[in-house]
């Protein structure tokens, strides 16, 4: 058997704690809902209002994934295949949908078509924020498929749209269901654009349960149905993708890649890509700007708008840094030291993948008032909330980058006299470290973009980029909002660009 | 053959995947500053015993012992494989890409910055015909000396033992020679003992001390190259190791000849008895012009034409067929009749 050393404690500590932080939430969920004993949660979850939840939820969650994965797939063969000029371009343009928060995009639809609401609003909102998590691993997919293998198809009489869908889709299946798993986590713990386009879905309601202030146990049973939908989602994304292990036979290198010349008319091609991203990212930066003509110098408050950008960034920059050293230890002690310690350890962060961050935020706070009362409302409290929140994209992340580094490197530098640990540090570390910041890059950008924790637990008085739109966006003070949401973009724009283009540069360089 | 002076002494070592055997009583020992090629098919289990050897799999069965310490048994992985002093070289080079090249090649020398590490990687360096280029990244290097940069990397702290798994095969053919001699004479240069794995028995034949043919998962003959060639050990060996014809055969009742399709030929050993295989070289195998005593009729019913020789198939008379080496200036043609004659002594099983 393969030798298995096991994890040195220096990296089972920080795993441990991170894994407890991350289980924080379950403690307070199992405390809530078990207060009022289980006869109280059955009945609480056979009542037909929240079976009506239920299906609102998983009709919301179904239709805005198909539509994604419908959308992420075309542009991802846009970008990938097609060849039509600027691609490059059209990749970023793509991928900016995720630098716009969905309650932004909300207002902004609602703004421009004010009749839009309920389940259109939010099933248009959520599909053109959703899209990317579905294209962005199709595309490093299809540029992963050997072009040899479809020239082969052509050349034994197949036409390029059926070798599209026998030879080229079959092999980024893994990629689609993952995506789409992302994509309908996503809608699952959406707060902003079902709260802006009022569709009662589960966090609509639980927002309002605890809001309300009456009915804490009706939020946590109610939280934990949609823990159950969440992980009902994953299992079954897991089975369905172990049954395809992907596998390249041969070693011959891979040609360069020579697109295919478009067949369809460019222009079509073209048209159909601006008006996905006229949608997605036009929509809400146009509005944004029709906004901002609205507002009069003398409105706009620029020592707020200010200290709202220092405030987001110091609260991105403090969870990315805590939630990438929390997940660094986890990342390396499951893919290097694998072991069902670890394995449980790497799982328990992924536990509350789709919890929605309204959730987090208030178990955060009873957390908070019972264990950690001096940091209650301060900063800090506000950091773990977040941290819990991205740390399965931060451990995603590093996985993934350490996945890419192959042990052989690793066996050779032991051979050459250095122990493991060392090797992690000499080796491993250097070579995930561009993989390792992207995903810092992309817990940063989330983080300032995230609305229902920052609302909840973030300290009295302060106002980020987030809650500044969101407090003047309900009260449909559109001027106002305007210059935050201006500087949100702008300053989510840079690293969602860079996470975009490399994400497909890596997958062309395996 | 001493096992205090080894430098590697591999006990009955057998490994299994599951139910899958891998390797089977594996033995083999190796002296200090000796060449050793472990050849065998792809898929007998050499890199599985690399990898034993080096520490990175406990084999199911035996013992593996470095300099005298016993560093791997059944039950534990005794030593670790970074306090073995026994390096790889792994096929594809594996440098680390993160590292210039005298990054790479000083990695696991104590007081890296010093400047005797640095004496050293240059040292090395010079040694694999990459004098001067310790600044070089990597991914600016061609193939070969990829390879050599990983090459120079496991010499360089002057390993015990220096493991290379078929470390040429990633590399075009004419390449391949080239950067297989360089390699040889480092190796030798520096004292290093080393233990090869390859597919190619040309590549073992022309460069190793010592040849361990390992067949099915388990050496079935270690010997110097000449007699690895010349006295197979057994018909697997002789196929597997250069090209034979083998035929039916008859020894006679003195042991000494043998009858076959060539006529009766003289035996290498006196031990058989009944029917047997006989096992030729092509290259004793010769094309004369006129029948004699010890000429045998055969008809031309192939050729193949390499360059500076080729190949020739024929049919002997008892419908049994030969394959035949012979310089290309005469390759016969198809059909004609051809008189053969086989030189020197011939192995049976």
């Amino acid at each position: 058997m393969t030798i298995r050393t096991r994890a040195p404690l220096i990296l089972l500590v920080p795993a441990l704690a991170a894994a407890i932080i991350a289980l924080v939430p379950l403690w307070y969920l199992i405390d809530q809902a078990a207060s009022r004993g289980l006869q109280a949660v059955v009945e609480e979850i056979w009542q037909r209002r929240t079976l009506t939840l239920v299906l609102r939820s998983l009709l919301l969650t179904i239709s805005v994934t198909s539509a994604s994965v419908i959308v992420g797939i075309f542009c991802a063969w846009v970008v990938a295949l097609s060849g039509v000029p600027l691609r490059s371009l059209l990749l970023v343009l793509f991928s900016l949908s995720l630098a716009i928060p969905s309650y932004l995009s909300a207002f902004a639809w609602i703004s421009w078509q004010p009749q839009l609401q309920g389940f259109w609003g939010a099933f248009i909102v959520l599909t053109f924020v959703c899209y990317p998590y579905v294209m962005l691993p199709v595309a490093a997919a299809m540029r992963g498929v050997d072009p040899a293998q479809q020239e082969v198809a052509r050349s034994l009489g197949r036409s390029n749209t059926v070798v599209f869908f026998t030879v080229t889709i079959p092999q980024v299946r893994s990629a689609i269901s993952g995506g789409s798993l992302l994509a309908a986590l996503y809608v699952l713990s959406d707060f902003g654009a079902v709260a802006a386009m009022r569709y009662d879905v589960f966090t609509w309601v639980i927002y309002g349960a605890y809001r309300a202030g009456f009915n804490p146990s009706r939020a946590a049973v109610l939280s934990l149905v949609l823990v159950g939908i969440a992980l009902v989602l994953t299992l079954s994304e897991v089975t369905a993708r172990g049954r395809r292990a992907p596998s390249k036979l041969g070693s011959g290198a891979m040609r360069a890649r020579r697109s295919a010349r478009v067949r369809f008319v460019p222009l079509t091609v073209g048209f159909v890509s601006l008006i996905i991203v006229g949608l997605g990212v036009g929509v809400p930066v146009v509005s944004v700007l029709s906004w901002l003509t609205r507002s009069s110098y003398r409105v706009v408050q620029w020592t707020d708008v200010f200290y709202s950008i220092v405030t987001s960034f110091q609260i991105g920059i403090l969870t990315s840094v805590v939630a990438v050293a929390l997940a660094v230890p986890v990342g390396i002690a499951a893919v290097r030291f694998p072991s069902r310690l670890t394995h449980t350890i790497e799982r328990s962060t992924y536990v509350f993948h789709a919890l929605p961050g309204i959730v987090v935020a208030i178990s955060v706070v009873f957390v908070g008032i019972r264990l950690l009362r001096p940091i209650y409302q301060e900063l800090p409290l506000l950091i773990i909330g977040q941290v819990i929140i991205f740390l399965p994209l931060a451990v995603a992340s590093v996985r993934s980058a350490l996945e890419q580094s192959s042990i052989g490197v690793e066996e050779v530098a032991r051979s050459l006299g250095v122990r493991p640990m060392k090797t992690i540090i000499r080796v491993t570390l250097p070579l995930a470290l561009p993989g390792i910041l992207a995903g810092g890059a992309m817990t940063m950008l989330s983080a300032i973009k995230e609305l229902p924790t920052t609302l909840l637990l973030r300290p009295t008085g302060t106002e980020t980029l987030a809650t500044s739109i969101w407090k003047y966006s309900t009260v449909s003070d559109y001027a106002s909002v305007a210059p935050f949401a201006l500087a949100l973009i702008v300053l989510a724009v840079v690293p969602v660009a860079v996470m975009s283009t490399s994400s497909i540069t890596r997958a062309r360089q395996l | 053959m001493s096992t205090q002076s080894a430098a590697l002494v591999v006990d009955g070592i057998g490994h299994r995947f599951g139910a899958l055997r891998v390797l089977h009583n594996v033995n083999l020992t190796l002296q200090r500053g000796t060449i050793t090629a472990v050849l065998g098919p792809s898929g007998c289990g050499k890199t599985t015993l690399l990898r034993i050897v080096s520490g990175f799999e406990r084999p199911t069965e035996g013992t593996v012992t470095i300099a005298g310490r016993v560093v791997t048994t059944a039950e534990s992985i005794v030593i670790p494989p970074e306090q073995r002093g026994v390096t790889i070289v792994p096929q594809e080079g594996a440098l680390f890409p993160h590292l210039s090249v005298g990054g790479n090649v000083g990695f696991g020398l104590r007081n890296r910055r010093s400047t005797t590490a640095k004496r050293r990687v240059a040292e090395v360096l010079e040694m694999v015909g990459l004098h001067g280029m310790e600044h070089r990244r990597p991914a600016e290097l061609s193939g070969g000396m990829q390879q050599r940069v990983a090459l120079a990397r496991a010499l360089a702290s002057s390993p015990e033992l220096v493991l290379l798994d078929e470390p040429f095969a990633a590399l075009d053919l004419g390449l391949r020679e080239q950067v297989r001699d360089e390699t040889c004479r480092a190796l030798r240069e520096s004292g290093a003992t080393a233990l090869w794995v390859t597919h190619d028995q040309r590549e073992a034949l022309a460069t190793a001390d010592r040849v361990a043919v390992l067949l099915d998962g388990t050496i079935v003959q270690s010997d110097v190259p000449e007699l690895i060639y010349r006295q197979p050990a057994s018909r697997a060996v002789a196929e597997f190791v250069g090209d034979v014809v083998v035929i039916d055969g008859h020894v006679a009742t003195d042991g000494l000849t043998v009858r076959c399709a060539f006529g009766q030929l003289n035996l290498a050993d006196s031990h058989l008895a009944g029917s047997v295989f006989v096992v030729i070289r092509p290259e004793q195998l010769e094309i004369v012009d006129e029948s004699t005593l010890l000429t045998t009729r055969a008809t031309v019913i192939a050729t193949k034409f390499f360059g500076h020789d080729g190949l020739i198939e024929v049919e002997l008379h008892g419908r049994e067929r030969a394959v035949i080496r012979v310089q290309s200036m005469n390759l016969p043609e198809r059909g004609r009749d051809i008189f053969v004659r086989v030189n020197g002594l011939v192995r049976a099983f």
